[in-house]
């Protein structure tokens, strides 16, 4: 298999003064679903900006496919690293399929017109977009854009792929769609994927290691058996933490913070 | 990125349009001048002939190109500032273009190119520097309209995330500065320069001879060229930064392309016939009702849309007051306003 891992390794970024990260160090191993946790205002999302390359100025150094990002032009760095970002404008008025098109902007003048429409064709499958690739994103729903979101950073055709919440705004069968395109594309293509997530169920199900981050810092890297460890879950968020086993065939544990009433 | 066959279509009908409507122009006037006139199945009358190539057709040629490249500025604006109210004047890039040159003729560096015949003739006598000449006032223009737009884009890059509203605040703050400090020049000139330079400051078309109207070109070759050769970053550039970023657009090198090349663009129109509002936001808007969004489209249908409606306005300038000749922007800002108004006030496209 293919080098296609991210490595950071001490990594700081200070904001205005505010030192945002703290000398973060972990690995995604390649084809590795790989889940970041930790309670708002962490750096999670920084953190994730940083490997994208929207963020700099920081001291460390992020690999992707063993290159330096810092080093790379935009364009080399968008074909190993795609960007999912949580939020997303309402206005945009060009249709689904337009900016698949545009999302293969990387690849101008390499690849060919068939290859730009296998890719498209494909990122349109496994998400499900195809019906409604025609019409405009400022018309679709927020649960339709955010797959179109997924839809476009697997159009770019890259080793790994960068989420920042990809659940947070959807309801529950949206999030259950999201969870399972997530892990399809995965194992299918053999992507590696850094998840920046509060859903430590989401965690708990997909990844194949955790790492939770609390005020800039990553406190630890370990496999998702970890999280069933209430009083750690306590640590990271700052609330107490209870362990639920479901009803029903086999044995499925649920996370919640103590006071939710399920 | 692919051109589609509709959107071809929709360019190439737009196009002929235009070009029908320029055809046109020349031949409307305080009097209607006959084909037979000019090409000489009748008697060809000099007088006519005259005023038909030497005022009528550059004056077309002007307007066309100065109408095209504000359509295509005020398309590149939209998308830099990811605002649909975005526009050169709007956002006070004319005006600091308007100044700029303003200050090059209010301390004489050269009246060639506000029409002052008398002085274009000594640039003729004293040779080598009337290629210099020439480039003064452009060269002011675009100080003044880098200047203006620098501050702009500092704003905006300042308040990240202020409404569509405080962009255009800011732009009316910048354009109100600049206007004061031309509105000084205007009260301690002289009163030719005064006159000349307030019909100039209205926006107004006047140019004699083939070679003046040839002026016109320069600006829209930057501007079309631009934004051509840009139409997939500007297609991205629509949907944020971060997405921009994220799919492979180098922001910061692109962006800077764009704002000078606009700014240029604006400041050689700007020297030639002076700050006209409201064309970059009409043409881009009406463009995108019938070409759809996407750049290497939207970029020819703006252009067209843009020449066509000021060789249309400039037509009427000089034939509804007739035998005044009045500035050409004074109409388009009459029919922009209400254009403007409906702008804010409709919905936004879902």
């Amino acid at each position: 298999m293919k080098d296609n891992g991210i490595k950071i390794s001490g990594l700081s970024l200070e904001l205005n003064g505010k030192r945002i990260l703290r000398d973060i160090s972990f690995d995604v191993a390649p084809g590795e679903f790989f889940c970041v946790i930790g309670s708002n205002g962490a750096g999670k999302s920084t953190l994730l900006k940083c490997v994208a390359g929207i963020m700099g100025g920081y001291k460390g150094e992020i690999s992707v496919c063993g290159r330096n990002v810092s080093g790379l032009s935009a364009r080399d760095r968008s074909r190993l690293v795609a960007y999912v970002p949580q939020g997303f404008p309402n206005d945009i008025p060009y249709t689904v399929r337009d900016f698949l098109e545009l999302s293969r902007y990387p690849w101008r003048g390499v690849a060919s017109g068939a290859d730009d429409e296998r890719e498209i064709t494909e990122a349109m499958d496994i998400t499900g977009v195809t019906a409604f690739s025609g019409r405009r994103l400022s018309s679709l729903s927020g649960g339709e854009r955010q797959k179109v979101m997924i839809a476009s950073a697997i159009a770019q055709g890259t080793d790994a792929i960068l989420m920042d919440e990809p659940t947070t705004y959807l309801d529950y069968a949206r999030q259950m769609e999201t969870m399972d395109m997530m892990s399809r594309i995965n194992s299918l293509r053999g992507v590696s994927m850094m998840i920046v997530t509060h859903d430590i169920n989401l965690a708990a199900e997909l990844s194949g290691t955790v790492a939770a981050m609390s005020a800039g810092r990553a406190d630890w890297v370990g496999p998702p058996s970890v999280l069933f460890d209430t009083a750690r879950l306590a640590e990271i968020f700052g609330v107490p933490f209870r362990k639920y086993v479901a009803d029903g065939p086999g044995e499925r544990r649920i996370l919640a913070p103590e006071r939710s009433v399920l | 990125m692919s051109v589609r066959r509709s959107e071809w279509k929709v360019a190439v009908v737009l196009f002929t349009v235009s070009a029908f409507v320029a055809v046109l122009a020349p031949w409307v006037g305080i009097r209607l001048i006959s084909p037979g006139e000019i090409f000489g199945w009748r008697d060809i009358v000099p007088a006519e002939a005259r005023i038909f190539w030497q005022l009528r057709v550059p004056r077309t040629i002007m307007a066309w190109c100065a109408g095209a490249t504000f359509g295509l500025c005020g398309m590149v604006f939209q998308a830099l500032f990811r605002n649909p109210l975005a526009e050169p004047s709007l956002l006070g890039v004319s005006s600091g273009a308007a100044f700029g040159a303003a200050v090059a003729v209010r301390f004489g560096f050269s009246a060639a190119a506000l029409g002052s015949r008398d002085a274009s003739y000594l640039y003729e006598v004293i040779g080598w520097r009337r290629l210099f000449g020439e480039m003064v006032i452009p060269g002011f223009a675009f100080t003044g309209s880098i200047l203006a737009i620098t501050i702009i884009s500092l704003f905006s890059r300042l308040a990240r995330g202020a409404s569509d509203a405080s962009l255009l605040l800011a732009g009316v703050a910048i354009s109100s500065l600049f206007s004061s400090l031309i509105m000084v020049f205007q009260y301690t000139g002289g009163a030719v320069e005064t006159y000349k330079l307030l019909s100039w400051t209205m926006g107004g078309i006047s140019v004699v001879g083939i070679g003046e109207g040839l002026r016109a070109f320069p600006p829209l070759i930057v501007a079309f060229a631009l934004s051509l050769f840009c139409s997939a970053e500007l297609d991205l550039i629509t949907f944020g930064d971060e997405i921009a970023a994220t799919r492979g657009v180098e922001l910061e090198k692109t962006k800077r392309l764009l704002f000078a090349g606009t700014s240029l663009s604006v400041a050689l129109v700007v020297a030639n016939c002076g700050p006209i509002a409201f064309l970059g936001l009409i043409a881009p808007h009406m463009a995108r009702r019938l070409a759809g969004p996407r750049h290497r489209s939207l970029a020819p249908c703006s252009a067209a849309i843009g020449g066509a409606s000021l060789v249309v306005c400039d037509a009427a300038a000089r034939t509804l007051w007739a035998p005044a000749d009045i500035p050409v922007g004074i109409i388009i800002c009459f029919l922009g306003a209400p254009f403007f108004f409906w702008l804010l006030f409709k919905p936004r496209e879902r």
